[in-house]
């Protein structure tokens, strides 16, 4: 391995992150929280009516 | 052959009758099939894999069974989707050809139809990976309208129906994760059923959405529905969601609607093109005529619907893919391979969050249906578009083609109840249709008062010029 090569994989990470490819579906589940959700137990499998 | 029609033509109840009566014989019914997949097949793109030479033989064995055997599904030859497992046949997906398998074993609902006497003529045409709901597919061509080339089959069970609508078999099995039954069944004029979930077990099926996938049929009539439903329902060690019920009775055929109350969602016959929502209301009339009672219904969370699933939809299939994700990933057409990186790494409160609101609205709709014993809607807001639009207009607003084709079926996928879907008009000679929901397990309810609404257009008078 040449002293080039150490160099290059010692170069600072990128300041900015790139967007990120959930931040969407992140914002549409915010839409949800307005809704009155405390003590609401999520459907998780076959979902039983009441 | 006593026929006068060509047996490709056939719902599976009459050729049913045809077979015990023995004026058809699987193997005819099986050939004429076959001959309309040669015939259209290159076209319209319905199936992916055909085995004619293993068709003909299970119609072979069909015949020679026949003497003392009337099972409903003996000698009847069937689409199955491809991401559903028969064995001797392989498992594309729809993908690219690198992620293909050859199952070792059938799906549970394939061990169903053989068990029943069902000729499997091939794998349908699917969305890659059954993710769409357009019948597009980049690695393996579009499948396409029976009623119009140019337009869209719809999808993801897109095979299955196109097989269905124009004669290369006589019913389909697709699966249903955001309406991927209803959204082809209807543009291609065809009953299609959303089972209560766990009704129909899963195992064998490359999955999308645990919380959403369904197997059901997609046929050309009501009745057909119910015999394919009859086979396909019961418990299943191999699947932990399949219910532990027996099928039900199946009579389609009580034709009056006294006593029932009928729920019609009006937001969403508010948001499809007028025709559409004047052939809804032709059909409320018929139903009300049979002794019916409708009444409108508001739903509160509709709105939010589209959240809920699209949150918990695309975080279930990036898990579901993890699997095989990083070693495919340039293998995905771009559409499906970032609707799968969108998924990932997204926080579990998102997901509960999303979970949440749909208990919240599963809990409206049940209130709503005190006293309700079915909810209508229009399953789409169009005929099919063309393949070519990249924007379907609705009411005069261009919308995503993702967008309109699910709006009218993501609301009811939330509830996990059985959802039909009827034909009920055509515009420009391109069919369209009417969900009916019922509560969980009321799939015969559901196929009740959608064999009244075919009554007003049934199979005959609404089939493709090819089929």
């Amino acid at each position: 391995m040449t002293g080039d090569s150490n160099r290059a994989s010692l170069e600072p990470a990128a300041q900015t992150a790139p967007p990120r490819a959930n931040a969407e579906l992140i914002a549409l589940a915010e839409t949800l929280k307005e809704l009155p959700l405390t003590d609401v137990e999520p459907v998780l499998g076959a979902p039983r009516w009441r | 052959m006593a026929l006068s029609s060509d047996p490709a033509s056939l719902t599976i109840t009459e050729a049913h009758r045809e077979l015990t009566t023995g004026r058809l014989s699987a193997v005819e019914l099986t050939k004429a099939v076959l001959d309309r997949v040669e015939q259209l097949n290159g076209e319209l793109n319905a199936y992916l894999h055909v085995a004619a030479d293993a068709a003909l033989a299970q119609a072979r064995a069909a015949d020679d069974a026949r003497r003392d055997d009337d099972r409903p599904l003996l000698g009847i030859p069937l689409c199955v989707k491809d991401i559903i497992d028969v064995h001797g046949m392989p498992t594309t997906g729809g993908t690219a050809a690198v992620w293909t398998r050859q199952p070792e074993r059938d799906a549970t609902v394939v061990a169903r139809l053989r068990a029943a006497g069902a000729v499997l003529i091939g794998k349908g045409h699917t969305n890659e990976f059954a993710y769409g709901a357009d019948g597009g597919n980049p690695h393996w061509g579009d499948c396409r309208n029976p009623y119009d080339p140019a337009r869209i089959s719809g999808g993801s069970s897109s095979g299955p129906a196109v097989a269905t609508a124009t004669g290369m078999a006589l019913g389909g099995i697709g699966t249903d994760t955001s309406g991927s039954v209803r959204i082809p069944a209807t543009l291609c004029g065809l009953v299609g059923v959303r089972p209560t979930l766990g009704r129909v077990p899963r195992a064998g099926v490359i999955p999308l959405s645990w919380s959403y996938d369904a197997v059901g049929p997609l046929t050309r009539s009501v009745d057909d529905a119910a015999i394919l439903l009859r086979v396909l329902i019961g418990a299943d060690p191999a699947d932990p969601v399949a219910a532990d019920r027996p099928a039900p009775g199946f009579d389609p055929r009580i034709g009056a609607l006294h006593g029932l109350r009928l729920g019609v969602v009006e937001q969403l016959v508010d948001v499809v093109e007028d025709y559409v929502a004047d052939a809804m209301a032709g059909t409320v009339a018929h139903l009300s005529a049979l002794g019916a009672e409708t009444v409108p219904v508001h739903l509160d969370l509709l709105p939010h619907t589209r959240a809920m699933h699209f949150v918990v939809q695309q975080i279930e299939a990036a898990q579901a893919h993890a699997p095989w994700f990083d070693a495919h990933r340039p293998h995905y057409a771009a559409p499906v391979r970032e609707r799968l990186e969108a998924g990932q790494d997204v926080p579990a409160t998102a997901y509960l969050t999303a979970q949440q609101a749909r208990r919240l609205f599963i809990d409206e709709v049940s209130r709503a249906m005190a006293g309700v014993d079915v909810l209508l809607a229009p399953t789409m807001p169009v005929v099919a578009p063309l393949r070519s639009d990249s924007d379907i207009e609705v009411r005069g607003a261009p919308l995503a083609p993702r967008q309109a084709l699910l709006m009218c079926t993501l609301p009811m996928t939330q509830l996990g109840s059985p959802v039909a879907t009827v034909p009920i008009g055509a515009h420009d000679g391109l069919p369209f249709g009417m969900q009916i929901v019922g509560r969980p397990f009321a799939e015969p309810l559901v196929l009740r008062v959608a064999a009244a609404c075919e009554q007003r257009w049934p199979w005959p008078e609404r089939r493709p010029a090819v089929g």
